[in-house]
């Protein structure tokens, strides 16, 4: 995994986590890989994936069942689904908006340019490049 | 726990190089330890493994290590920054080093040759820098003793075999285990480590968590009121080390900032990090 934004890795990982549940890559009621599986595979600290792992904890996304290892809740990808959409709203939108202002683009154009890219995207995943 | 309680070491007796270190190193971290050239910091790895003799107390898991005594040989391990290279294949190294290891794990050793990819029975003199460096890290990982000294460890690595040592790394830390990486390739291990560890001849500058880091600091562009600790030009403007607001979300840690800031501002990172900050 390269890190390049501008978040703490933690935070990072979380993020990770919360795109394969988004993606349907991770189940609800799934377990997750252990800690020391995932700090192998991203090339980090456990001790930073142990912090990942008890944000999602504090956030009800992740469960610790004992002896057995971290489990989704039940409600993790609605949690997750919520959470992403409220950050959306707080924090890319606002930032579109600053660069809409200073450049004089009208949402309205913004919004027919966001959906030819969202049709352009969608059709590169249900038909994969040969 | 390694403890140091003003440890000091000199070369030659007008020169020290080591001029009162004191520090504590809990276990279950991987620590980085930075510091200009000549500061001490490989004369500080050969001090715990028993090879130097410091002056001043210092004791890793309880032992003195200048008494060389074997139940802490076997506890702890270095990879120098360089060593002889004998015309030896690193299997036949393995078998004449694990008995000295109680803690000898030979599938770490298998997994990480075959990671590697590293011939295990060509003479070691045979073999690149780079392989010998390999072989030698796969050895010293083997032996997964608790205490497991690196001076310089991806030096000469290529760049996929710097990931391969991560996860290695990565897989083998656990609680028990105190791992301490010495480099100025900050960008190489700056995922792997949990503590950073800045040193000088006259003592240490910072030692803290890579939380305790971003929980103070924070890297990013610097605003109209922000105590600015270092800046730096970036394709993106001009980007800051500064003492994180209050409120302000935590940002990533970029290790060569950190490192610039701590040695030009040396006392305020000591009152900001001081226990009595938290």
């Amino acid at each position: 995994m390269e890190f390049q934004n501008n978040n703490p890795i933690f935070l990072q990982i979380v993020d990770w986590i919360c795109d394969k549940v988004l993606k349907g890559e991770l189940q609800i009621g799934q377990q997750l890989p252990s800690v020391r599986d995932l700090a192998v595979q991203l090339e980090v600290n456990p001790n930073t994936v142990q912090r990942s792992i008890e944000r999602l904890i504090a956030q009800d996304i992740v469960v610790t069942q004992r002896g057995k290892g971290n489990y989704l809740t039940a409600d993790a990808f609605s949690r997750i689904e919520d959470f992403r959409r409220q950050r959306l709203l707080d924090e890319a939108l606002p930032k579109l908006a600053d660069e809409m202002m200073l450049l004089g683009v009208k949402p309205a154009d913004v919004a027919d340019a966001l959906g030819n890219i969202i049709s352009r995207r969608q059709q590169a995943i249900t038909a994969p490049a040969q | 726990m390694i403890e140091l309680n003003d440890l000091r070491y000199g070369y030659y007796r007008h020169q020290p190089v080591l001029r009162g270190i004191s520090l504590s190193l809990p276990e279950g971290h991987i620590y980085g330890l930075l510091g200009k050239n000549g500061v001490g910091k490989s004369t500080l790895l050969k001090i715990l493994c028993g090879s130097l003799i410091g002056e001043g107390e210092y004791t890793v898991a309880g032992y003195n290590p200048r008494r060389q005594h074997p139940a802490m040989l076997e506890k702890i391990r270095l990879v120098p920054e360089a060593e002889a290279i004998l015309p030896v294949a690193v299997e036949d190294l393995a078998r004449v080093t694990a008995p000295f290891y109680p803690t000898w794990n030979q599938s770490i050793f298998e997994s990480a040759l075959n990671e590697f990819q590293v011939p295990r029975n060509k003479q070691l003199t045979t073999l690149s820098l780079g392989q010998q460096k390999k072989a030698l890290i796969s050895l010293s990982l083997a032996c997964n003793t608790p205490y497991l000294l690196m001076d310089e460890p991806t030096n000469g690595l290529d760049i996929p075999s710097k990931s391969i040592f991560r996860r290695l790394v990565a897989g083998l830390c656990d609680e028990g285990k105190t791992v301490i990486i010495s480099t100025h390739q900050v960008d190489d291990i700056d995922s792997l480590i949990d503590r950073i560890v800045i040193l000088e001849n006259e003592g240490v500058l910072l030692n803290a968590s890579i939380d305790e880091v971003s929980g103070r600091l924070a890297f990013r562009h610097a605003g109209e009121g922000d105590e600015v600790l270092y800046t730096e030009g970036s394709p993106v403007g001009p980007w800051s080390v500064v003492v994180r607001r209050p409120d302000e979300p935590e940002t990533s840690v970029n290790m060569k900032m950190l490192f610039n800031a701590v040695i030009s501002h040396k006392d305020r990172i000591r009152t900001l990090f001081s226990p009595l900050e938290d």
